[in-house]
């Protein structure tokens, strides 16, 4: 007699997800997290009192409306205010502002590159078509391309009407934006180096890519696909942190009578007859459940909590070959005041949006060849944004505190292990080079954190601290995720799921990973199923 | 060949100099590859229709091509669908432990293109390709060098009484305007003289023929824009030395067959890096055959020709190429030779060395392409060079495509002038 329907490995927002949908569809189930906080890298903590960091993801834009709405999360507390602006610092004094208001960008544009100002619009208006299309499979299950199943030919001919009716010269743009560089598609609509490198930089942001590499363009769209409130691609806080949105998932499994237990880290999955029957705690108590669901990521899950032999034959080696590496640190900083930007008008929209220390492609690129010889660049890319700006919760009445996402810094270095004082070095390039552009920034520091992919992989449980759970390329990509064969949720063994964003369509705190788990999974379980499989703002 | 002169020596299906685990590794590798390829084989030597409105046959053409990865069965097509797009280090990571190994396999991957080891999406496709045609991946030295093939289509040209006219250098190709649209209608010679016709076919790179023999002004605009952005900056240079005698590379009995000079995958993967940025290779990598020792018409008996494609030499090198620039690069090309045959230097009776930029120069190929344009994923198949001129047809009509910046690519197969006089007789 198993005591749960369903165990959930793991506390993050893809786990919570699938957990609540499982509850609302009456499963009995719990969710085991190793930490005593849940979350996982959705998560606010106050690691310097009257500081809230939302240390590990920061802003919010991927997850799934139709999932918000439909698990009403904000009732449950979520609130998602969107960025009103972003400043771009190039390599010297060039700045690039840009802002929400249409026509107050395009003036800005204009100041670098007429030409540039025009193209935006074409640039936006592609990036809008080529993401609608993208949207409409996020929150659908991959087919097999090489199943004769009644459900795969048909979500294959639905797939190919979708794109059919794109049209002919459509298709051709869509498949050179999927492969080609983010540079070099960039070159096809704009002149100015800024400009560029500013719209390139979400393509190498979690990924081990460069701006030059080959698929990176996609990477580009995979974070403009989302919305805050349905204006797409736009960016957005979480008001009190990305642990809000954990805490609002959380809020809709226990009001569906979902259990979570914390410090309750997973040793082993047991495995009987080549069926998932439950799991050993580490500390060594055992919890039998119909079936087990790993939110962990895929190279985790079967290399570190089954044992090798209780897997069929080339599992354990796929999942030793799936490209999950570490390429991201995160500093945040606590302020005793707003920093001052040189060349950077004081106007509420800047103040509310984020900063982008781009400098060139060439500058982000470099930083990338940094990373392929194991150091991390004195010139970083970073992306940071201050929330307390317009968060009033996250930091003490005047005070702030600055997020900061730094591309790249490697999870194994070429001069050996991570210790304290490497990462402390880290983290002062990273304030160095904020102090370039803010002079009298660090004597503002109040308190600092400092995490390297090796941080991130001991905390969070994140293999190499890669913060998508594998990387974001083709070969790694909807019905390859995680790998050939077993993209629609079910794995190798009966009875085992996978939720986490190793699996379609991937990360970016979409939630979506966890809903259409639970979908295959109720499935299965024969119950009523009312994961939605559309977006809402879709056609 | 590796730095301590304990080489990797490929031969038929065997290899030698690595470790049983790795000598089972390349035997599953090659079994799979060369499937993988024989399964796209037929799809080189045929036009890749376009999307959308199709005739029956061309709609066959795309049933065949799924047809043929279906049949590779359940777990081949899933494998298929994976490492198609994996960048040339993954994919032998996944299979290899040894370095030299490794470099040595994603050579033909990596060649001719502005791509390095890590670069994802259309290495192991240039792999598939080369792969394929008669001799499965082997290579072959005509008799008389590459000049005795030309000879030889020539030959056969001539039989079925084409003229051939040397010195003839095009201008620009002469367009009318008709009731349906512009046509060509015949070429106009640097010397002035105007040849008529109702069809025109090029063979010069994509870029060559549509901006500088078309004109922009007879395109449309957006067709010029994808013309002028079609990637097709060469990285590869040519080196040749005239040797006194046959070099003694360490470690090697017979320099007899193609001598890789990349140690490991990251020596590719940096001297791209410095390559990207415009600047000239630290350490360059190149591959060398010495073609006299199969066919002595090529030297003085005794005496040796070495021929070394050099990557990655950019085409657009900052400051600009000048002798002092090529010659500097020639010597460390020299030097990665001399490392494993110290003697060279001494043996060497003339040199040359022939840059992208050069290369464009002599054989008017817009930046020295190897491939016309970039063999990359987003100008493949029906997006070769790009479309609307991706079926040997342009948007002019009576001009055709049938060089290398077409379906299937250069690499001396001609396929693609196979392709298009099919198109052409249609």
């Amino acid at each position: 007699m198993s005591a749960y329907d369903a165990i959930i490995i793991g506390a993050g927002h893809n786990g919570l997800t699938n957990a609540a949908y499982l509850a609302k569809a009456g499963l009995k189930v719990v969710v085991l997290e190793k930490n005593e906080y849940i979350g996982g890298a959705a998560v606010s903590r106050e690691l310097h009192e009257g500081w809230i960091y939302s240390n590990c993801s920061y802003v919010c834009s991927m997850m799934r409306q139709a999932l918000h709405r439909d698990l009403d999360l904000s009732r449950h507390g979520l609130l998602l205010v969107p960025y009103l602006g972003t400043v771009n610092f190039g390599d010297g004094d060039e700045r690039l502002f840009s802002y929400h208001d249409e026509e107050a960008a395009h003036l800005e544009l204009m100041r670098h590159s007429r030409h540039d100002a025009d193209a935006m619009h074409r640039f936006q208006a592609d990036l809008m078509r080529y993401s609608q299309f993208i949207r409409k499979t996020l929150l659908r299950t991959p087919p097999d391309p090489t199943s004769f199943r009644p459900r795969d030919i048909r979500e294959l001919i639905w797939l190919g009407k979708k794109l059919w009716s794109l049209g002919e010269r459509e298709i051709y743009e869509y498949v050179r934006f999927f492969t080609m560089s983010a540079a070099e598609y960039l070159e096809d609509y704009f002149e100015n180096d800024l400009v560029k490198a500013a719209m390139a930089s979400p393509g190498i942001i979690g990924t081990a890519l460069g701006v030059y590499s080959p698929g990176s363009a996609y990477i580009l769209l995979h974070h403009v696909m989302g919305d805050v409130d349905g204006s797409i691609g736009a960016w957005g806080l979480a008001r009190g942190g990305m642990g809000a949105i954990s805490q609002a998932l959380a809020g809709a499994l226990q009001e569906h009578g979902g259990e979570i237990r914390t410090r309750a880290g997973v040793r082993q999955v047991r495995v009987r007859n080549g069926k998932a029957t439950g799991v050993i705690l580490d500390n060594g108590d055992e919890i039998n459940a119909r079936i087990v669901v790993s939110n962990l990521d895929a190279k985790r899950t079967f290399t570190r909590i089954i044992k090798k032999e209780d897997l069929p034959t080339g599992i354990f080696e796929k999942a030793q070959n799936f490209k999950i590496r570490g390429s991201s640190g995160k500093v945040n900083i606590a302020l005793s005041g707003m920093p001052k930007f040189t060349g950077v008008p004081d106007n509420p929209y800047l103040a509310r949006g984020g900063q982008g220390f781009t400098g060139s492609l060439e500058t982000m690129e470099r930083a990338f060849d940094c990373w392929k010889r194991g150091r991390w660049s004195d010139d970083p890319f970073i992306e940071s944004v201050i929330p307390s700006a317009w968060d009033p919760t996250v930091a003490p009445p005047g005070q702030h505190w600055m997020s900061n996402f730094v591309q790249y810094c490697p999870p194994q270095l070429a001069s050996g292990p991570w210790t304290a004082e490497k990462r402390d070095r880290f983290g002062q390039s990273v304030v160095d080079k904020i102090e370039r552009y803010s002079p009298g920034f660090k004597d503002l520091i109040v308190h600092m954190e400092v995490r390297t992919p090796h941080e991130l992989e001991q905390e969070v449980g994140l293999t190499e601290g890669n913060i998508f759970q594998g990387e974001l390329t083709i070969d790694q990509l909807f019905f390859n995720r995680p790998f050939p064969g077993y993209s629609q949720y079910r794995m190798p063994l009966r009875n085992l799921y996978m939720c986490g964003s190793s699996t379609h369509p991937g990360g970016g705190v979409s939630s979506a990973c966890g809903a259409n788990a639970a979908r295959e999974i109720l499935m299965d379980l024969r119950r009523p199923n009312s994961v939605p499989e559309d977006d809402f703002y879709d056609e | 060949m590796s730095l301590d002169h304990e080489h990797v020596v490929l031969e038929g299906d065997g290899v030698s100099g690595v470790s049983p685990n790795d000598q089972n590794a390349y035997r599953a590798y090659s079994r799979l590859m060369h499937r993988f390829a024989d399964a796209l084989e037929p799809f080189w030597l045929r036009t890749i229709p376009r999307i959308g409105h199709n005739s029956l046959s061309e709609l066959l053409t795309f049933g065949q091509m799924g047809l043929n990865i279906r049949r590779l069965g359940k777990k081949d097509m899933r494998e298929f669908l994976r490492i198609i797009s994996l960048p040339a280090r993954d994919l032998m990571d996944e299979y290899f432990e040894n370095d030299v190994m490794k470099a040595m396999l994603s050579w033909d991957g990596l060649i001719g293109a502005k791509m390095a080891p890590r670069s994802p999406n259309s290495a192991v496709l240039a792999l598939l390709y080369r792969l394929s045609g008669q001799t499965r991946g082997a290579h072959c030295i005509p008799r008389g060098g590459v000049d005795g093939l030309i000879q030889a289509l020539c030959a056969s040209a001539t039989d079925s009484s084409v003229e051939v006219r040397c010195s003839a250098t095009v201008d620009r190709i002469r367009i009318e305007g008709t009731a349906l649209g512009l046509a060509a209608r015949g070429v106009i010679l640097q010397n002035g003289e105007t040849i008529d016709a109702d069809r025109v076919v090029s063979s010069a790179d994509p870029r060559a023929t549509f901006i500088d023999l078309v004109g922009a002004r007879n395109l449309e605009i957006g067709f010029t824009n994808r013309i002028r952005r079609l990637r097709c900056d060469g990285y590869v240079a040519k080196l040749h030395l005239a040797l006194d005698g046959l070099p003694e590379f360490k470690g090697l009995e017979r320099p007899g067959g193609r001598m890789i000079f990349a140690s490991d995958l990251d020596t590719l993967e940096f001297s791209y890096d410095d390559a990207k940025y415009g600047h000239s290779p630290e350490q360059p990598v190149m591959e060398a055959v010495i073609p006299s020792l199969h066919d002595d018409t090529l030297a003085p008996r005794g005496q040796h020709v070495l021929s070394a494609h050099v990557m990655y030499v950019p085409y657009a090198l900052k400051g600009g190429w000048n002798a002092q620039a090529r010659n500097q690069l020639c010597e460390r090309a020299i030097d990665i030779l001399a490392r494993h045959a110290p003697n060279i230097r001494e043996q060497i009776l003339h040199q040359e060395f022939l840059t992208p930029a050069d290369l464009e120069q002599q054989h008017r190929v817009t930046g020295g392409h190897w491939h016309h344009a970039e063999f990359s994923m987003d100008q493949m198949l029906m997006m070769r060079p790009t479309y609307q001129a991706a079926q040997y047809r342009t948007p002019i009509s009576g001009l055709f495509l049938c060089g290398a910046g077409c379906h299937p690519a250069g690499d001396i197969t001609g396929a693609a002038g196979h392709n298009a006089a099919n198109e052409i007789l249609r």
